[in-house]
């Protein structure tokens, strides 16, 4: 016997639901302006090689002839205190900062998401082991904690001198203690996820069928707090990225001559009277991709939100 | 209530010496030791010198054993002294806190009430063009670096329009009090701004929520004005939740003052603290973090009665 296809509902096709978020999404004009402001960004860094060696510049030459020239056909921005070409830089320096905004999000979002889940799945004791651990974590004051993390001794930590002297060094360090004090947001809106997921019924019909506690977290568990978990992470990459440059500028974050945006502002702060303009790229670029990476974050929160989904 | 306030102390107080002895491991991680930093330099150092010194200091003991003996101090009222200032941390810190306090007051209160005011007002008709440039600039606040606003400040108004001293490092009580004042008109405006973009999202949203409520729309069908709708019935509903936000953004105004005070030359704690690490101050640095995470526990743990002061409604076990 044979069953008879069912008609599709009102001629409706069904739609992932990934498609409905994007169409709400695309409606959220600030965050759809802010996406592609994004992604030239990305560009406009990362072409940087390719704009060194089209316009043969280097980006850590000297030229103490050639300070603080004004905009040329050569400096498309002009140079710097001891003759670097300021757009190179900011390129540069962009690379950077983007960079240890993604990794140390991505660390952070390890971090928050298994204390999240454990402290959601498992509740009890555990649960407010946990949130008590966070709630001490937000009570540091961020800055000053992030400053004394940065100046800590690593070979008081027993890690080998070939790995505290390396050139790099400054570069992972910032990236860690950043995602080890800033994944609090995500812990808790993890817990909160999991708190509600773990108790559908679906769930405990799979717990009674004999699942394992890491086969529910992975199936049913992650799957479903997955959204609120990108739109946390979408506002903790501009955070990160602002906590970067003002550790760079405060002279404890990636050293120079390796450029970030920070420290090029560092640079900038005692030439204010010279140059000013110096002062104002950096800072403006900085501005830019934290608000746009904030407008991408509140349009995902409301693309994400089921109460929005217009169809 | 009675006895919920008590757990919720004692639970504080546990929290406050637990993070006392995270804090004072993560110091002693800071480069180099209090001997060497005190023998540098001095030629007549003897290899049984620096271990007596260091008998004396207790400095050959486990981590644990000088963390009890720092905190039989403390509970004495001996704070320490301060390795980089020659004098007790106690006479650094002090007037550090108190020029903190001048800022983070003036802060607290202009940033309050004007979030307060631009978060109703945007919350009459969320997307609304009023709501749009309100939101626009809140998302700016919280967007851009402080110091960078703090430099930007320090261009425009110091060095080229001259309207406000460049640092605060100028100050002596002698001078007058608008004198005074006038070195902290550009460290409060840019604490303030940082803050107020918080601020504002919480009031809007809170109050968005209030304003859709029943009683407010019998309120509305009495005939109020807006502003008596919002000034007698929905301003305390809408403010219950955002009291305790309020309460924990304290540590963020600590980190927004350490850049700030950095920038303009206020000798407050945020510069003290970052000064003391800089200079390898291990006790200030100490004392200093130890304060500034106690008074947001203290802010946050207050919140948490408040609430119940404030909200009826709300029973605590």
């Amino acid at each position: 016997m044979t069953v008879p296809a069912l008609p599709t509902q009102g001629g409706h096709r069904s739609r992932s639901i990934w498609i409905d978020r994007w169409s709400v999404l695309r409606r959220h004009r600030p965050a759809m302006v802010s996406l592609m402001v994004l992604v030239l960004m990305a560009v406009f860094c990362f072409s940087a090689s390719a704009y060194a060696s089209w316009m043969g510049l280097d980006v850590n030459a000297t030229d103490l002839m050639a300070r603080f020239n004004p905009p040329s056909e050569t400096n498309l921005l002009g140079t710097d205190e001891i003759g670097r070409d300021v757009l190179l830089r900011l390129m540069y320096g962009g690379q950077v900062s983007l960079t240890i905004g993604v990794l140390a999000t991505a660390f952070g979002c390890a971090i928050g998401v298994t204390v999240g889940v454990l402290a959601g799945y498992l509740g009890g004791r555990a649960d407010s082991f946990l949130m008590r651990a966070t709630d001490c974590m937000i009570a540091l004051p961020l800055v000053p904690l992030l400053v004394i993390l940065a100046a800590i001794d690593l070979g008081k930590l027993g890690l080998p001198p070939e790995i505290v002297q390396s050139p790099s060094v400054s570069f992972w360090r910032i990236v860690i203690i950043i995602s080890l004090v800033d994944w609090t947001t995500i812990a808790r809106v993890v817990r909160a996820g999991t708190l509600t997921i773990a108790h559908q019924d679906y769930v405990l019909a799979a717990r009674v069928s004999g699942g394992r506690a890491p086969y529910m977290i992975g199936i049913h568990v992650l799957p479903n707090v997955a959204t609120p978990i990108i739109v946390a992470a979408t506002l903790t990459i501009g955070r990160v990225i602002l906590l970067e440059s003002t550790l760079s500028f405060l002279g404890v974050g990636v050293m120079p001559p390796t450029p970030t945006w920070g420290n090029m502002l560092n640079n900038a702060q005692e030439l204010a009277s010279t140059a000013p303009m110096l002062a104002v790229y950096p800072g403006l670029l900085i501005f830019l991709t934290v608000i746009t990476f904030n407008f991408l974050g509140d349009g995902l929160r409301v693309a994400f939100d089921p109460r929005s989904q217009q169809r | 209530m009675g006895r919920y306030s008590l757990r919720r102390i004692a639970e504080a107080a546990l929290v406050a010496l637990i993070m006392s002895f995270l804090l004072y491991n993560l110091i002693s991680l800071l480069p180099g030791d209090p001997v060497d930093l005190m023998l540098e330099g001095n030629p007549s150092v003897t290899p049984e010198l620096v271990a007596q010194m260091r008998a004396l200091y207790g400095d050959n003991q486990p981590l644990v054993q000088r963390y009890w003996h720092w905190l039989g101090n403390l509970a004495s009222g001996d704070l320490g002294y301060s390795s980089s200032q020659f004098k007790p941390v106690m006479e650094v810190l002090g007037p550090a806190l108190l020029q903190t306090s001048k800022l983070m007051i003036w802060t607290f209160v202009i940033s309050i009430l004007t979030s307060i005011v631009l978060g109703s007002l945007a919350a009459f008709k969320p997307g609304g063009w009023i709501d749009n440039v309100i939101s626009f600039f809140a998302f700016a606040c919280v967007s851009s670096p402080a110091y960078w606003v703090a430099l930007l400040f320090l261009i425009v108004f110091s060095v080229k329009l001259q309207w406000f001293p460049a640092t605060a490092t100028a100050i002596d009580p002698d001078m007058g009090l608008l004198k005074q004042m006038s070195y902290f008109v550009l460290p409060i405006l840019t604490l303030t701004l940082f803050s107020v973009g918080q601020y504002v999202r919480y009031v809007r949203a809170s109050m968005i929520e209030t304003l859709a409520s029943d009683y407010i729309r019998t309120a509305r069908a009495k005939g109020l004005s807006r502003i008596t709708i919002v000034r007698r019935h929905a301003l305390r509903n809408a403010l219950v939740p955002v009291v305790t936000l309020m309460a924990l953004s304290f540590g963020s105004l600590m980190s927004g003052a350490l850049v700030v005070e950095t920038m303009f030359g206020v000798q407050g704690m945020g510069k003290a603290i970052y000064d003391a690490v800089m200079m390898k101050d291990f006790n200030v640095a100490m004392i200093g973090m130890l304060f500034a995470t106690l008074v947001t526990l203290f802010a946050s743990l207050v919140a948490d009665l408040a609430y119940g002061w404030l909200d009826p409604r709300i029973s605590l076990k």
